[in-house]
């Protein structure tokens, strides 16, 4: 498969509809056909939502890339047992949400410590370090790079169900519903875990708000 | 105070943070706390959706098809293993049943798969029977002397002219010279038959052991001059 071309957009699904057209689930229903146009319409849709929220989720570039990846090739492979009891974003994030926690727990297994957060307060969750920095600011980009360093950070501290739920509901943008479905919990659980995000984030980011 | 902490609920689960019900906002405008803390949620909302959004590699479609490619060929490849195991196990058992079919009928070896006469077990109870009961050494000493001289001067080949004819037709070298029914085989004698002494109220009784020879071992067999004997005590 190549990059997604033009070319790919213009081939026809099993009617007259062109694949771009198409919604998620008549392309998962070409995918389970064999139609690899419409795996590539899926992916042309997906890779960048999906690569951000594994992102925001884990803190690595690469490894986020990998498990983006990693995602399509497990709707890929199982699409024929893909049920459209929910909407396929919904699916899709399952299982990044899924690889996602995975890595953050083999990662807590092979105690992976950030240099940002080389300590943990009592209830063993890492704490933030960090140090003034008595120097001039130079200029806009050097105090957004910062601002988003510090947003960053204080996602990663955050214990990892309280993360996945702020990740999906402030960065990714998904309703309280479609997180409630991701995550299979219910919907005032996630409205109660968003909220208790939110709170500690303000703690960590007063100095920005 | 249980009506900031409503409004407050609200506000925070709020879609938008200006998409506020009616009620909250008429209670922000008399309320400095709760306008407060909708100010610092739109903030913090602005905040953690601000940070540029990443994109993939260029390289992104290019790696996940070869990945795509690998996974499909390994899981291709693990089924065509499994597959190809079964075969390899199935025509090994069927070879191992063949071999073992072959030997029994003496297709193989070319012996007849006829009961020798002298491992016959009635005529090896016999024998065994005599022995027990305590008859001269010297009549098993002729007999011995016999079975030998036998060996020395085998019988003219069983084979049949005709067969023989055939054999030669087919490839095949004719049949070895056996031993005829009224010769003991060379190697087994009735000493060599095992048996197991039952203890009973009337004395002890000898069961010879039947052997089974499963190609060219006997599962079962007694070295010559150590008969194994094995004792069952029951009571009747």
């Amino acid at each position: 498969m190549a990059a997604v071309t033009h070319q790919a957009q213009v081939i026809e699904l099993g009617g007259n509809r062109s694949v771009e057209a198409a919604n998620d689930h008549e392309l998962l229903a070409a995918i389970r056909d064999g139609d690899e146009a419409a795996f590539q319409e899926i992916v042309r849709r997906y890779r960048n939502p999906i690569t951000n929220f594994v992102y925001r989720m884990i803190d690595d570039y690469d490894r986020a890339v990998e498990l983006t990846q990693e995602t399509f090739i497990r709707v890929y492979t199982s699409a024929s047992r893909y049920q459209a009891n929910y909407s396929f974003s919904t699916y899709i994030y399952r299982i990044a949400t899924n690889l996602a926690i995975s890595e953050l727990r083999k990662r807590k297994r092979r105690k992976v410590v950030s240099l940002f957060s080389p300590f943990t307060d009592d209830n063993g969750e890492p704490v933030e370090l960090d140090p003034p920095d008595s120097n001039p600011l130079q200029d806009e980009a050097l105090i957004e790079n910062e601002r988003r360093q510090a947003v960053t950070r204080a996602i990663m501290s955050l214990p990892e169900k309280y993360r996945v739920a702020i990740v999906l509901r402030d960065v990714e943008g998904h309703s309280y519903d479609r997180i409630a479905e991701v995550l299979e919990l219910s919907e005032g659980t996630v409205k109660s875990r968003i909220n208790r995000a939110r709170n500690l984030l303000k703690e960590k980011l007063s100095a920005y708000i | 105070m249980t009506g900031c902490n409503h409004i407050r609920k609200q506000i925070d689960e709020a879609d938008r943070p200006e998409a506020i019900s009616y009620e909250a906002s008429d209670h922000m405008a008399s309320c400095a706390d709760c306008r407060s803390f909708a100010s610092e949620r739109a903030s913090l909302r602005q905040l953690l959706a601000s940070p540029a959004r990443i994109t993939v590699p260029s390289d992104f479609d290019a790696e996940l098809s070869r990945r795509l490619r690998e996974r499909t060929a390994r899981r291709e490849f693990s089924l065509w293993g499994s597959a190809l195991y079964l075969r390899f196990g199935a025509a090994a058992a069927m070879l191992l049943v063949a071999v073992f079919a072959a030997q029994y009928t003496g297709f193989i070896s070319g012996t007849d798969p006829a009961p020798v006469p002298g491992t016959d077990m009635a005529a090896a109870g016999d024998d065994l029977n005599r022995q027990s009961k305590g008859e001269d050494q010297e009549e098993k000493g002729n007999r011995k002397k016999e079975i030998t001289a036998q060996n020395i001067t085998p019988p003219p080949s069983p084979d049949p002219p005709l067969l023989a004819e055939v054999n030669q037709v087919r490839g095949r070298r004719p049949n070895p010279p056996r031993a005829t029914a009224s010769a003991a085989p060379p190697d087994v004698t009735a000493a060599d038959i095992p048996v197991v002494i039952v203890m009973g109220r009337d004395g002890e009784i000898e069961v010879p052991i039947p052997t089974v020879n499963v190609g060219a071992q006997s599962l079962l067999y007694a070295n010559a001059g150590r008969q194994p004997v094995r004792t069952v005590r029951a009571s009747f």
